[in-house]
């Protein structure tokens, strides 16, 4: 039995049944990983813009009452950490994908579909604020048509 | 000397092999973890898309239905509008394409534990996914901007 140094490699080493991934599943992987780091950028520009926005909204809104200001402030701040997350998961998952095919790291690409499942649930959970959101206008838009007309 | 050539090949195979990526049960757990949660997710996208892009378009209608007199381009808020109306179609378009990959991604990957063609097609389509989504995101965030620039100009 050898030694070996705590700041040695690890070399990761597959099971029977695993099969390697091959050129064509890496060649995918790595176009995933350009394009996700790029939609990781676009939700981080979106997110800035919301923030700036919403402090706006926020200025606008000071002669109501306080309370009502504490709950906007409160949906804004959750909406604003909904998409911060989203963004940093999406530039994870790119950022882990990339590492993963250059170093040919085994245990770094599991980490990247760690985060891209950490993504969809966040994208999840944005999309039925979405949805939510968008009903609610919806009912606004009724009401302010049904009491003009 | 030639069995020592034919060690040393073996050895050197052996050593690409350990360094070559693979497809683990746990990566391919996570990816069909994933798909469970994707298809719910493009189910509520389809839906939200539907909301927000018949508001959209019903308010901008509703505003260009009270204009009055002729209609000229160049005149008055017409070409913001148009913009307008243009914008949030094509924005549309793309977020459509975007649910169109993003569904069939996630129902191949769903089903890629038995079957190798869903696995590699599901995985080429996930990155055909974030293309789009980057796509609408870009175009919803330029349009975005040159609405804001426009309003204040006006």
């Amino acid at each position: 039995m050898t030694n070996t140094p705590l700041d040695a490699p690890s070399h990761f080493t597959p099971y029977e049944d695993d099969r390697p991934a091959g050129q064509w599943m890496e060649g995918y992987w790595a176009d995933i990983a350009v394009w996700a780091k790029r939609l990781s950028i676009v939700i981080l520009i979106y997110f800035v813009w919301q923030v700036y926005n919403d402090i706006m909204s926020l200025e606008n809104m000071s002669e109501l009452d306080p309370s009502l200001i504490a709950m906007f402030a409160a949906l804004f701040l959750f909406d604003a950490v909904l998409i911060g997350f989203l963004g940093y998961f999406c530039f994870r998952f790119a950022q882990y994908l990339e590492r993963a095919l250059k170093d040919q790291d085994q245990m770094v690409l599991e980490k990247a579909f760690l985060q891209l499942y950490r993504f969809m649930i966040l994208g999840l959970i944005n999309a039925a604020a979405w949805l939510l959101s968008s009903l609610v206008e919806w009912v606004n838009t009724i009401q302010i048509m049904t009491e003009y007309n | 000397m030639e069995n020592l050539d034919h060690e040393a090949s073996q050895e050197i195979a052996e050593d690409r092999e350990h360094h070559s990526l693979w497809l683990t049960d746990r990566i391919l757990a996570q990816l069909r973890s994933s798909a469970k949660i994707g298809v719910p997710f493009i189910t509520l996208c389809i839906l939200a898309v539907i909301s927000v892009a018949s508001l959209s378009l019903y308010l901008l209608l509703l505003r260009w239905s009270q204009a009055q007199g002729d209609f000229y381009l160049l005149e008055g808020r017409n070409l913001y509008r148009l913009f307008q109306l243009l914008s949030t179609l094509f924005v549309t378009y793309c977020f459509a394409r975007f649910i169109i990959e993003g569904n069939k991604t996630w129902r191949l990957l769903r089903y890629s534990e038995s079957n190798d063609d869903a696995l590699l097609e599901g995985t080429e389509r996930l990155g055909k996914m974030f293309f789009w989504l980057t796509f609408c995101g870009g175009a919803y965030l330029g349009s975005l901007i040159v609405k804001t620039v426009w309003r204040y100009a006006m």
